[in-house]
Formats: C-alpha cells, structure tokens, sequence
C-alpha cells in the first residue's frame, strides 16, 4: 500500500516491518500504520454502526489497540487480517452493548444530476439497505461487510472471524438471502 | 449438478469462491436453467443495491486525534514490558556485558569465594594453643558465674571451647 505524507510518497516498507518498528516504541513507524489503515477503519466501522461518532471512536481504538499489542505481534497472518480482526471484534462488541440505535443524520452529498423527488427516494432507498444491514446478527454483517466493502476473499474472512471458509459461505449466504427478501422491491 | 446443490453454492460462486472445474460445472447448469440463474442475478443485485451505501468522508484530523492519544498511552505501553519500571533491573550491567567480559567477571567471583573460604580455613587452624577454662570463661564473659558448676551446660560449652582439635583430628 502506497500513500502520501506532505507530497512525499512514503517507504514501501511492509505492514509486518512496520509493525516490528511499532513493536520497537517508535511513534513515527505507528503513524505511517495509521495513514495506511485509517480510511479502511473509518470505513468498516461506519458501514458496521451506521453513527459517525460511534464509528470513529471504534476506528480509533482499533488503531490504538494495535499499538498496545504491537510488543506481542507475531506475523502468523498477515497484519491486515490481523487489523481487521481487531475491529471486527470492536465492531461486534460495540454492538452488543446495545446502544440506543442513533440513525446518521449526516446527508449525503447529493448526485447534481438527479432531481429533487429522485434524491429522495435515492435517500429512501440508503435508509432501507442501512436498517436491511442493521437487521443482520452479527457475524453474517460481519462476513458481508468483510467480503462486499472490503474485498477479503473466504479464507481471510474465515481467519479475521476465526470460523472456516465454509462457515463463512454459509454466513455470506445467510445474509445474501436475508438482504434479498428485505430488499426484493428494489 | 442438481438445482439443489447448485442454489446452495451459487453465493461462493458469485463471489468466485470456487475451484475453476466447479465454476465450469455451475456455468453449464446455469446456462441451462433459468430458475437458478435468476437466483444468481438476484444475488448480485444484492452486491448493486449495498453498493448505494454511502459513507460520510473520514472526518478530519482523524490522525492527529488518533496520535495524540497515542502519545498519551505509549509510555504505559512501554513501562509494561519491565517490571521495574524505574529501577534498572537487578544484573542488567552483567547482561550489558559482552561474552568474554561476562565469564571474567563470573570467574572473579568465585576466585574470591574461594579465596576467602581458603583463608578462613588457614585462620582457624592456625596454632595448637589451647585455651584454658580459665581463659575460655574470661574469653566468652562468663567470669560472672565462675565457678562454672561440674557437668551443666555451661561446663560442657567452657569445655568444648576451650580444646582447639590439632590438624586432622575430630573436634
């Protein structure tokens, strides 16, 4: 992953030799992990929590909990299966602790070239997909978010969620069809 | 391939999550079956219809927010690897040393041990002067309770003090 700090385009260095100088207490090697992952997080959380403020606070910690766990990281998967396992579990715990369902009410930028009468339905139709999503149970949220958004294939899903590739077909398969009966009049 | 099985797979063979032969084996069913392949067109509606998910821009100054704390927390970070926080850790200049330096100052130690168990043994063998009760009593400030009455425990110490064992004998 290539980006650019001040115009400059930074170090190829690996996310792995990256994370060994995390490891090290080196701040400047955690800030290059935050600019690669920071729009992945931000996201991920986003799509997962659909509350900008929830899904920042998530997207922050998923950050600063890498750098707490950096001393005892160990590249047995790749560090971008490791990152989003970190915030996949934020992202379900979040969740889990059950608080009160906020609905964004940040507007979308709208398309110039739709009329007004079409911005609403398209809004109609954002608010649906978000509440279709929001019904899911959260592994198979989950996995669709992981496999749709994300582009992580079977296998990295199957490790970021510590399931098996199976497992995790038959989550995709399971929210695909629950999608499909809420959303069938689009 | 049977409709069953091929509707139980077609969301990994949407995905393309599938060995290459399978693909081929659902193509051909699909190409064959209108039913399974409305199912399949259904499915990547699906994937159309997420796509219209919007989401805000990452908001600003996320990383310097993100940093700042990171800052705040790294020093609790680091101080959890010792466990003395503050203090060097016992042995930490003996670990500081290279190889050769280390066995050196380890050799050091035992010459000394040794050394010190040599000369103590020499000091106490040193002489076959025997002491009197007398001496003993005065030596060990027992004076007070001369004389020290026959067989009490007092005697028996005076006596067992006083006899200095000659080289090679049992005290």
């Amino acid at each position: 992953m290539d980006f650019e700090r001040n115009g400059e385009m930074l170090n190829e260095a690996t996310d792995e030799k990256i994370m060994k100088a995390v490891a090290g207490g080196d701040l400047d090697a955690f800030n290059d992990l935050v600019l690669r992952y920071q729009s992945h997080a931000w996201k991920m959380a986003y799509r997962f929590l659909g509350d900008s403020m929830e899904a920042e606070d998530v997207a922050q910690e998923s950050l600063l909990k890498i750098l707490e766990a950096a001393p005892r990281y160990r590249a047995t998967a790749t560090f971008r299966t490791y990152f989003y396992r970190i915030l996949t579990r934020l992202c379900i715990d979040r969740t889990r602790k059950k608080r009160p369902a906020s609905i964004d009410n940040i507007p979308d930028v709208p398309d110039p070239s739709l009329g007004p009468t079409e911005i609403l339905i398209e809004n109609e139709r954002r608010g649906q997909v978000r509440t279709a999503l929001d019904a899911l149970p959260p592994n198979q949220k989950a996995a669709m978010i992981l496999r749709h958004y994300e582009g992580l294939g079977y296998a990295e899903i199957a490790q970021v969620l510590g399931v098996t590739p199976k497992a995790v077909e038959r989550l995709i398969s399971r929210a695909g069809a629950s999608l499909q009966a809420r959303l069938s009049h689009f | 391939m049977n409709c069953k099985k091929v509707i139980s797979r077609l969301q990994a063979y949407v995905d393309k999550e599938m060995p290459v032969e399978l693909i081929r084996e659902m193509d051909e069913h699909l190409g064959a079956c209108p039913s399974c392949r409305s199912q399949a067109e259904r499915i990547r509606q699906v994937g159309d219809v997420l796509d219209s998910l919007a989401v805000p821009p990452l908001p600003q100054g996320f990383s310097a927010r993100v940093m700042a704390e990171a800052r705040k927390r790294a020093p609790l970070a680091k101080e959890k690897k010792s466990f003395f926080p503050l203090a060097r850790q016992p042995l930490q200049w003996l670990l500081e040393l290279s190889a050769p330096m280390r066995l050196a100052a380890c050799a050091m130690v035992l010459l000394a041990c040794l050394l010190g168990m040599f000369m103590s043994k020499e000091l106490s063998l040193s002489g076959n002067r025997q002491t009197s009760v007398a001496e003993a009593e005065s030596l060990d400030g027992f004076e007070w309770f001369s004389p020290t009455p026959p067989v009490s425990l007092g005697s028996v110490y005076l006596t067992y003090a006083s006899v200095t064992p000659a080289a090679g004998e049992n005290p």
